[in-house]
């Protein structure tokens, strides 16, 4: 087929060049791939844009037809550490007894996206939060005072000796109520993808007894909701809500205490957490068998 | 090379369909089981049919099932013979046996039913009849008459495992009473050849019969000589 005449070349050096830029293409995606990071750096959100899908590895929805059962077994994708169905359900599996569609949501934490939020750092345990509150790293007699340690006694004789929530032996951001109104405790910087859901989850503890905190949070100026912290000292107590971006692709987190009684007042927070949602949907459709057929002389 | 992957295709396609197809269902010919005897009453199988009869089946027609109709073959397994929306199933009867079905339906979202309990359908050997006379032709006054013993022979070499009834005729007409196997020519009508035949049939299924005549003559006797002086 091939002689040698000019034209031909030319067509095997278009063939080349095209060979050689199709090896290039190829090869810049999979760099593009390989690029895998925790927090999303800028590329990363943009790729991201492009396959908003990425950031959870559920397997697709499934349509389930049962024949002649009166419940069936739905089964989430292994590997989380929590689930919650539609049902309310909390195991991996659930058992259904009547048809309909029912989902599973589990918090994709691959895809933190706080910095630093269970303080442990190895850097800096004051690496990616901002905070309205004066960092003291001295002690914490003075209202509106933070500092991030292992045992709110050490800087203030007066506060628990408790551990963390991390692991009850880490790091964990202990404050001094201010008397201001509406000051960030804690805030946090977010990039987002928009159109996806994401669960903010805190946990705080009263480190002093008297007047615990009472605190707040919110997302760009959007209130999620409080918790009133328990008057004895050490108890973690979780705040957990979901939050959807919309079209927002910044997410500014900010936890602030609704309490400015400077008498008291005294908490703990640690395992601050922002990672998406990923839910997979399950059509199941119990139907019955049709009834024990008869044969008959035609 | 996409003509010819499309050739390989296509051929690849065709070979699966007709694999597909003889897979699918197999229909079978003969019974599911040849060397059981009979059974001893009709009530004891679903059905008894005679030989070459049509086997007809049905079930209650719902809409959108599909039927899949499974015939037992002689090794005890159930093959499917038929499957679609058909709820019916016939099948010419190929020889005596019993021939047994199973039927299972699916519904429209694609569940099956349990299936159904066995029909069997006993299907009777050809039958032929005979009759042998003691005596073919009589004089009218002969004191011992000929006596008809009708003998079945079912196709299949178990003839004796079947019980019969016997009707005997006289010209084609019913002798009343007459239903043994064997009967008695009491007629002394001189000058005449009768007919007398015999229908057997099998008790399983009395529709299932066979017929055979054979020919009694009564020769007149001749008249009392007299004798008279000569010349």
């Amino acid at each position: 087929m091939f002689d040698f005449c000019p034209k031909h070349l030319l067509d095997i050096r278009l063939v080349v060049i095209s060979l050689i830029f199709a090896f290039f293409m190829l090869s810049s995606r999979v760099a593009f791939t390989n690029k895998s990071s925790k927090n999303f750096t800028e590329n990363n959100l943009q790729a991201a844009k492009v396959q908003p899908v990425a950031i959870c590895n559920l397997s697709a929805d499934e349509t389930k037809s049962f024949c002649g059962v009166s419940s069936a077994t739905l089964t989430a994708d292994a590997g989380y550490s929590s689930y919650k169905w539609s049902t309310g359900a909390t195991s991996q599996s659930i058992s259904v007894t009547s048809s309909g569609t029912y989902y599973f949501e589990v918090v994709n934490s691959s895809y933190e996206t706080v910095t630093n939020g269970d303080f442990e750092s190895s850097s800096n345990h004051y690496n990616g939060f901002t905070s309205d509150y004066h960092k003291n790293t001295n002690n914490l007699y003075s209202e509106g005072d933070y500092a991030v340690i292992k045992n709110p006694n050490s800087e203030h004789s007066s506060f628990a000796t408790m551990g963390d929530h991390t692991s009850g032996s880490g790091y964990m951001m202990v404050v001094n109520g201010s008397s201001t109104a509406n000051v960030n405790v804690w805030a946090e910087s977010i990039a987002v993808l928009p159109n996806t859901t994401y669960q903010f989850s805190v946990w705080g503890a009263s480190v002093y007894s008297a007047s615990p905190g009472h605190l707040a949070f919110s997302i760009n100026g959007t209130q999620l909701g409080n918790i009133q912290l328990s008057s004895s000292t050490g108890v973690w107590q979780n705040f957990t809500t979901q939050w959807a971006s919309g079209s927002s692709t910044t997410a500014n987190i900010s936890i602030v205490n609704l309490n400015t009684d400077p008498n008291g007042n005294d908490f703990a927070l640690d395992d601050v957490s922002f990672a998406p949602v990923c839910r997979k949907t399950f059509t199941v459709t119990l139907n019955p068998n049709p009834s024990k057929p008869v044969i008959a002389q035609n | 090379m996409n003509t010819k992957f499309t050739f390989l295709k296509a051929g690849l396609t065709f070979i699966f369909a007709i694999v597909a197809l003889i897979a699918s269902a197999q229909s079978f010919s003969g019974p599911s089981d040849a060397t059981t005897a009979p059974p001893s009453t009709a009530s004891s199988v679903s059905e008894v049919l005679c030989a070459g009869s049509t086997i007809s089946l049905k079930t209650p027609s719902t809409t959108g099932y599909t039927y899949q109709w499974y015939k037992k073959n002689t090794g005890g397994t159930y093959v499917m013979v038929q499957s679609g929306s058909s709820n019916t199933y016939t099948e010419t009867a190929s020889g005596d046996g019993y021939y047994t079905y199973e039927l299972v339906q699916i519904n429209g979202t694609n569940c099956s039913s349990v299936v159904s309990d066995p029909f069997n359908v006993y299907v009777l050997p050809t039958l032929s009849a005979s009759i042998t006379a003691t005596k073919s032709a009589i004089c009218e006054t002969d004191a011992t008459s000929p006596v008809l013993t009708a003998t079945p022979t079912a196709s299949n070499s178990k003839t004796s495992s079947y019980t019969y009834t016997y009707q005997w005729t006289k010209d084609g007409a019913i002798i009343p009473g007459a239903t043994t196997n064997t009967y008695t020519v009491t007629d002394r009508t001189p000058n005449t050849t009768t007919a007398y035949g015999v229908t057997i049939q099998f008790s399983l299924n009395n529709s299932c019969s066979a017929s055979s005549s054979t020919n009694i003559t009564i020769n007149p006797i001749p008249t009392k000589p007299t004798i008279v002086v000569g010349p």
